[in-house]
Order: structure tokens, then sequence, then C-alpha cells
């Protein structure tokens, strides 16, 4: 058992894996100052049950970091900064994204996180773990403690919504997607 | 496999984070904030029997009765006063917090029941004495102690580092007063202390007493009169169930900059060694949480045995100021070779 107290297991853990813990945390809650406020609090969390961490400590604080972006973060209709926008203003941001100026798909890409960073906190979390976390559905269901029909259907509703603002994008200056590239 | 759409999503996702490190300091400031959590939890929790005991106190106290009077003249009196006190905190439950004292008593009693972090800071002056480079060349009985170290009152552990400095009367040249000679580890494990010098393991004092004996004993003199001068206030607590008398002073600041501040005096008998004398101070309360801030004592001995009093009168006086409380605290009884030291005189 471990001692309450005494945390150098998370401090090496946050130095060893604490970027990709990060970047996981910012994607979830929208910006990097609102990923760390995440991240701090998943911490916290696994501070407060630090005795009954037997495993790998990290699936464990991967795991609280889905649970409080879904749950916890929503309940407190927490929203990150860059989530101010509406549905509207995005797709105007994604119409400004078009301009031939040869930095388009930054720009889509930029269209892409804000919308990620709009969508329901479930379905958000799903993409996340889907597109940057590699993960199968089933492996999603079981971190974020769902039916793999749930993700599935979250997914596709997330993925929907983020169509709509490529299309935006797309549509402005008739660009087409081939191969992975906007043309 | 993935449509192009979604390796477009996961390539921004890869862009949106490229390059991010978390704050150095991010998982200190998590411990810090769930140990922040678990004050407060604690507090919570023992707020209710804190209460149930302030009464009990209260009425333990007020059982002492006319003793008490005696022992404290000017200022609260015990006696049929505080029995009356504390069988109507008794009857109105919860509002028994309300009084200062129930309060005080409370707040003593949920300080003893987490771990702090202490700093510590005792002098003694001989009376018409001002330490000095300028002081006159002589045999002073005074010693400066500055101490820092964390404390738990549950485990009766501590542990902590005493600074050393140059004092007058005995030094050449006078321009070294107060100047840093040393440092001193410090070790409590139940009621004994463990003294060594900085980067000596092997070699330990030990005896048996208060922190501030131990840094007092450390230092070559002996001090016993202020029982209550230890890490633990629960120490002080018992004295001031036993002689002391309380006396709400008033309130400071507001919000969480809060304090509450509490005068508290004692009695102390003589003995072979220091005549009768009485013991004053001060407890300073965070208002919000009740639990303790600072604790000053006062007093002056007079006493026939020169490695006392030098046959005049010394002022004893001591600052112990708390925070961080619930700091984790992990003490090992110390190994190797261990001094034991005599007893202090009326310890």
């Amino acid at each position: 058992m471990r001692s309450e107290g005494s945390f150098e297991g998370l401090s090496a853990l946050v130095a060893d894996r604490g970027a990709a813990l990060l970047a996981t945390a910012t994607l979830l809650a929208g910006s990097r100052a609102a990923g760390e406020d995440l991240l701090q609090a998943a911490l916290e969390r696994v501070m407060r049950h630090w005795h009954r961490v037997s495993d790998d400590p990290e699936i464990y604080l991967r795991r609280t970091i889905y649970h409080l972006a879904v749950d916890q973060w929503r309940a407190r209709r927490r929203q990150p900064e860059v989530l101010g926008r509406t549905g509207t203003q995005l797709e105007t941001d994604a119409l400004h994204a078009g301009q031939s100026d040869g930095t388009d798909a930054v720009h889509l890409r930029m269209a892409l996180i804000q919308g990620l960073s709009q969508l329901p906190p479930r379905q958000r979390a799903v993409l996340v773990l889907r597109y940057w976390e590699q993960l199968s559905e089933s492996e999603a269901a079981d971190v974020l403690g769902c039916s793999v029909g749930t993700v599935k259907s979250s997914a596709s509703r997330g993925l929907a919504r983020l169509r709509e603002v490529a299309a935006v994008w797309a549509a402005d200056d008739s660009k087409t997607l081939v191969n992975g590239v906007w043309s | 496999m993935n449509s192009a759409f979604e390796d477009v999503l996961t390539a921004s996702m890869r862009d949106e984070v490229a390059g991010l490190e978390p704050a150095p300091d991010l998982v200190a400031r998590a411990a810090r904030r769930h140990r922040q959590r678990s004050v407060r939890l604690v507090a919570t929790a023992t707020g209710t029997a804190g209460v149930a005991a302030a009464v009990a106190i209260g009425m333990t106290v007020a059982s002492v009765g006319a003793g008490a009077n005696r022992t404290s003249a000017g200022a609260e009196k015990t006696g049929p006063g505080a029995e009356r006190a504390g069988a109507s905190a008794a009857r109105t439950g919860g509002h028994a917090a309300s009084s200062p004292r129930a309060r005080l008593v409370a707040a003593m009693i949920t300080s003893t029941r987490l771990s702090y972090r202490l700093h510590l800071v005792n002098t003694s002056t001989l009376a018409g004495h001002r330490m000095t480079p300028t002081s006159g060349r002589r045999d002073l009985i005074n010693w400066y102690a500055d101490y820092t170290g964390v404390y738990s009152p549950s485990t009766g552990t501590g542990t902590g580092v005493d600074v050393v400095r140059l004092q007058s009367g005995t030094l050449a040249p006078r321009s070294s007063y107060g100047t840093v000679e040393g440092y001193i580890q410090v070790r409590i494990v139940g009621d004994r202390y463990y003294t060594s010098s900085a980067g000596n393991d092997q070699h330990w004092r030990s005896g048996r007493g208060t922190l501030v004996q131990a840094l007092v004993l450390n230092g070559g003199r002996a001090w016993a009169p202020t029982s209550g001068a230890s890490a633990d206030p629960s120490v002080l607590l018992a004295a001031l169930r036993r002689l002391g008398s309380v006396k709400f002073v008033g309130q400071t600041g507001t919000g969480a900059n809060a304090l509450d501040t509490y005068d508290f005096r004692y009695h102390i008998a003589g003995d072979g060694s220091v005549k009768a004398h009485e013991l004053t101070g001060t407890i300073v309360l965070h208002a919000q949480s009740d639990l303790i801030s600072k604790i000053t004592m006062r007093t002056t001995v007079t006493g026939a045995q020169p490695q006392i009093a030098d046959g005049g009168r010394t002022t004893f006086t001591t600052v112990m100021t708390f925070s961080d409380y619930g700091v984790p605290v992990s003490v090992e009884t110390p190994t190797g070779v261990v001094q034991s030291l005599k007893p202090l005189p009326g310890s």
C-alpha cells in the first residue's frame, strides 16, 4: 500500500509522461490553461485515492482525466476560453480560414480544433480517444465506462459536426479533399 | 481505417498540442491543494466533535473551581460562572462554538489533530541587557533559537533544523553577533527529542522533554519553567485547562485574512531553581478555519541558581508560527551513537 502524503510515483510519472498527459487534457479542455487545470484536478483526485492505486498510475490518471472532462466539467458548465464563439461565429471563422494565402491547411486545423472544443464533453472525449489516443471503439468505451454503442454514436455525431465546419470552409473556395490534402 | 477527414483531424490535434510541457510545479500544486482540501475536511469533521469537546473541557475547567480563580487574577474567571456557561453551552448545542473560549479550545483541539509546519523563535534576555554588537562583554545567560520544522501531534513526531547564531557577551569580534554559526538537526519521537549537528547523522544527543527544552539543552542552558512551550499545542492546551485563563481580544482583517486574537496566562509554581512566576501569551486563530496561526509566550523568571537565571531576572520569549496544515511528516528514530542527556530540572 502506498503511504498517503507521499506522491513520488506521481512526480516521476508527470516528469516522464507529463507532456502527453497535458496534450490529452488540453484537447479535452480546449486550451492549454484549461488543460493544465484539468490535469491538476485529475492529479488531486488521484492523490485522494492514492492508497487504492495499485496498478499503473498512468492508466488511473488518464481515466480520471477523461472522467473529469466528461462529468465534472460538464456539471460545472465550465467552458474553455476558446469556447466563447457561437456555432455561427465558428462557421464564419472557417470561411475566413479559406483564404488562399498558403496557410489554408493551418486555418482548417484551427477551425477543426475550435469545432472540437465546441462539442459536448462526451463527444469531444470520444474523438480525442479515437483520433488522438488512437484507441479502438471498445477501448474507448472501457476508458469512459460506457457502451461501445455510445462511443459509436458520440463519434458519429462529433465527426458530423466537424465535417460541417470543414464543409463550410471547403465550399468557400471550392476545395476538395484528395488523399488527405485539401486542394 | 481512417478516412482522409479523420487523418486531418488527427493532424489538427497533433499541431494543437505540439511542444506542450506541464509547469514544473504542477504536482506540487496539486499536492498543496490536496492537503488544503484534507485540512478543510478534517476541520469540518472535527468541528462538531470540537464543540462537544469544548463543552466537556469547559465543564472540566469549571470543576477546578476556586483553585483556578486563585491562579488567574485579572483574567477570565472560572468557577461557578464558568460552570453555568458550560452547562448553557451544553444546552444550546452548536451555539457553544460561538463562545470565544469554546472556539479557542475547539481550535486547539482541531490543530492538535493536524500536522503542520512550525517556525519557532526563542530568545532569552537578561533584564536591562540588549543583545547588540555593542553590548557590554559579560557572561550572559542568553540564547537564541530559530527553528523550522514539521510536526504531527497525532503521532508525536517531528523533524526540523535549528539555526545557531552567535551571541553577544562571548564574541570576539563583536561584529560577528547574530551571524549563523551552524545548524542543528532536531527530531521529536514521542516524548524524546534527538539533536545532532548538521551533517553528522551518526552522533545524536537525546533527552526527554519538549522541543523548546531540546533547543535550550542543546545550547547548554537549562530552562524548565515553560512546559507549554512545546511544538504541540496540546501541551499548551493542557496547561491552560489546568491553570490558565483566556480572554478574547478581538478580530482583525476580513474574509480569508480575518484573525481572532486571544490573550491567556497561567501560573507556574516555583521549585528549587526558580521562583513562582506567570506565563502570559497570545494565540491568534484564522477566523474562517479556526486553525492556530501564531502563539506567542513570554515569562520572566527569577532564580537563585546561576545556571538558571544568573541570580537575576531573565525574560524568555517564544513565538511559534503555524502553517501548511496537513503537511506530510515522516520521522525515523535516529540510529548510530545516541548519547542520553540528563533530565532537565522540573521536567
